[in-house]
């Protein structure tokens, strides 16, 4: 948790009428952990926003103090990711693949690039966490003030920067490839770099720039960066949609060592569950299933606890 | 220009309290100066120039000239506050046309008087800055260069350059990023001061327009500003606010924004509407002075209308229900996020685009034919 976690609001989800519980503020780590044992959320998140008096019901009471930058990058919704929407009864669960997980780190690492070599944040000021879900969540804490202070309407240009809206190559580059020097460029910085980087081929640039563009573009989730009031998710806890831990990366190789799969989830062994929805064939992770109502069966924990939570199964007894 | 002194062209980088303090042991009042019939009338014709844009050259006499400059900022805050954003407009303007003229180190100074964190990249030895090699001309070989004599964080950047990124040139997206700094050339460097000057002005204003002056001297001081602004806009702030008798009641369609127009016409032809549309078109209309009646007859259109939930809901909007709080429309800053925006009009919300041609069409009745009358609807 951020050290200045006592002027957060916190929210929850309660996991049986799935009503969210909002405006919570926590002095202490330990009365946190106290409220997550005992009342076991299904979904816990705390704001991207700093406040005064984070506990206060209206944003006018709670008093902006400046909110960390917020980038969500979610793996289905990168070109080349084939995730389909799984139809549970009345619910929909995107279950992503390792391949969009890929995608989603590759996104990542370009973040990081943009976030480090032109915003020039240090290591020490970023946090990546894989969501439990879809993809990751990247938090910056920066050491100068100002950039905590930004509006929607600024925090709108980062997110044209990071994803080259209104990019024009005329304002960045010479008219006449043959003249252009690709180091002098390279050191430049800005999307002279980023273009560069990704696409050293010159002439390519001029004769294509949207392709060239594309491919240094980094997909991140628009109305998250620029909502101030945006909760993020609690490191550790689970998520309600899959079961799976929020997962900190501590180190960039952390991020590429990463691999998506039921391995995430902390529930091993296996579960005796009765299923309350009939599907067609179905695929989730590494197991084709269907379900046929009333019908028990014996599943992996890890699936038994993703079905539950969506309300396709009822877990009648853990093994 | 050198021969004029420093504060004489830059009256904005002090305050009229710190220059008087450093001059006097014991400094005059605001009171004492509008009483002395010179720096009065200094203060009028600055204003006056500002407002009707005509070129002002100060004098040499620096101290006349800063009175003078901050009498100006007090008459046009308490005459009108269009009058103090025109005056301020004016002066960051002129601050700009001076500053490009001036060496680096001048627009440095000028910049930290002003607490402005600019960079400046220059040194004796580097007079480029932060130089930039783009390439070289193919048949001379002489490197083409570009350089930053200054560079300011991110954050600052996009601060000062909120009403300049329309333009593409001043997106961070299109300017040279790096270790947390836009690297900006001189001429960049004086245009992000006027924005800083401009505000600086303004919050003078603000400040001064507190305070409480009694002088005989003061009703005709701001009736003369107050007269120059009826007579360049046609009207002063306070006359503004009241719908003119000819328009009460009715709503002008031909004046709406291009947004509006879009969302209405998408209505009318019977398409389905989102819940941000229809937000923004029933705010947009009941501030416009629309009935409920008026605004119900368009959602009619709507292929999925039901008489008595739309009636709900639109009183809803217009604070007759509920919690009673009248909801404003959408600011075209929000508009742009929902993807509702189709036009950069230069206006902060819908509703002030209306207005904004509402004061135009009492200026030519002629569009008066157009006009529907919300009973009729």
């Amino acid at each position: 948790m951020p050290d200045d976690y006592i002027l957060r609001e916190f929210a929850f989800q309660d996991y049986l009428s799935e009503k969210y519980i909002r405006h919570l503020s926590f002095q202490s780590l330990a009365s946190l952990r106290e409220y997550l044992v005992n009342k076991t959320p299904r979904n816990s998140y705390y704001s991207v926003a700093i406040y005064r008096d984070p506990a206060a019901t209206t944003m006018e009471d709670k008093g902006l103090i400046g909110a960390e930058l917020m980038f969500d990058i979610d793996s289905d919704h990168i070109e080349g990711c084939d995730a389909p929407i799984l139809k549970l009864g009345g619910r929909e669960l995107h279950i992503v693949t390792e391949k969009c997980i890929e995608l989603g780190k590759e996104h990542e690492l370009r973040l990081l690039d943009v976030l480090m070599n032109d915003f020039g944040f240090s290591k020490k000021e970023i946090r990546i966490y894989f969501t439990g879900n879809r993809g990751f969540h990247t938090i910056v804490r920066p050491k100068d003030e100002e950039w905590l202070k930004l509006g929607s309407r600024e925090r709108r240009e980062i997110i044209d920067y990071i994803k080259g809206v209104s990019l024009e190559i005329s304002l960045i580059l010479p008219k006449k490839a043959r003249n252009m020097d690709k180091e002098g460029l390279l050191r430049s910085g800005g999307w002279r770099r980023r273009i560069l980087v990704t696409n050293p081929n010159i002439k390519e640039i001029i004769n294509s720039p949207e392709k060239v563009i594309k491919s240094a573009v980094v997909e991140i989730d628009e109305q998250v960066t620029q909502d101030l009031s945006r909760l993020i998710r609690i490191p550790k806890t689970i998520n309600g949609k899959t079961g799976f831990p929020v997962s900190l990366f501590k180190t960039e190789n952390e991020l590429m060592s990463f691999r998506y799969g039921e391995q995430l989830s902390p529930f091993k062994g296996k579960a005796l569950v009765k299923s309350l929805i009939t599907t067609p064939k179905f695929k989730i992770w590494s197991y084709q299933i269907q379900l046929v109502k009333e019908q028990t069966m014996l599943l992996p924990l890890s699936l038994a606890i993703c079905l539950g939570l969506n309300k396709a199964v009822q877990l009648l007894k853990v093994m | 220009m050198r021969k004029i002194p420093f504060f004489s062209r830059y009256p904005f980088l002090i305050t009229l309290d710190d220059y008087l303090k450093n001059l006097f042991s014991t400094p005059p009042s605001l009171q004492q100066l509008i009483e002395i019939r010179e720096y009065r009338e200094l203060g009028i014709k600055r204003a006056i120039k500002a407002l009707r844009n005509e070129g002002y050259v100060a004098g040499k006499d620096e101290l006349k000239e800063v009175i003078a400059f901050h009498l100006a900022i007090f008459f046009t805050r308490l005459a009108d506050p269009w009058a103090l954003r025109k005056f301020a407009d004016y002066e960051s303007k002129r601050g700009f046309s001076q500053l490009i003229a001036e060496t680096e180190d001048v627009i440095a100074s000028v910049a930290r008087k002003l607490k402005l964190k600019l960079n400046p990249l220059i040194t004796e030895s580097n007079r480029c800055g932060y130089r930039v090699v783009l390439g070289k001309e193919v048949r001379s070989g002489v490197e083409l260069v570009e350089c930053y004599p200054f560079s300011v964080s991110v954050p600052t950047y996009l601060r000062l350059t909120g009403k300049l990124s329309g333009d593409p040139k001043w997106k961070l997206v299109n300017r040279v990023v790096k270790s947390g700094q836009v690297f900006i050339s001189k001429k960049d460097a004086a245009r992000l001061l006027e924005e800083v000057i401009k505000q600086t002005i303004i919050s003078y204003g603000e400040r001064v327009g507190r305070e409480y002056i009694e002088s005989k001297y003061l009703p005709e001081c701001i009736n003369k500003v107050r007269s120059v602004v009826r007579e360049v806009r046609g009207f002063t702030s306070d006359e503004e606010k009241e719908i003119p008798a000819e328009v009460k009641g009715k709503i002008i369609e031909s004046l709406f924004p291009p947004c509006i127009r879009s969302i209405e016409e998408t209505l009318l032809r019977g398409e389905h509407l989102s819940h941000h549309q229809r937000f923004a078109l029933a705010t947009f209309l009941l501030n416009i002075g629309a009935s409920v009646d008026y605004v119900l007859g368009l959602f009619k259109h709507s292929p999925d209308y039901n008489e008595r939930i739309a009636r709900y809901q639109i009183e809803h909007l217009a604070g007759m229900r509920g919690s009673r709080k009248k909801y404003f429309v959408y600011s075209c800053e929000k508009m742009k996020t929902l993807g509702l925006c189709v036009a950069e009009c230069g206006t902060l919300n819908p509703v002030q685009y209306y207005v904004a041609g509402l004061k135009k069409f009492r200026l030519n009745k002629k569009q008066f034919s157009r006009i529907h009358s919300s009973k009729s609807l």
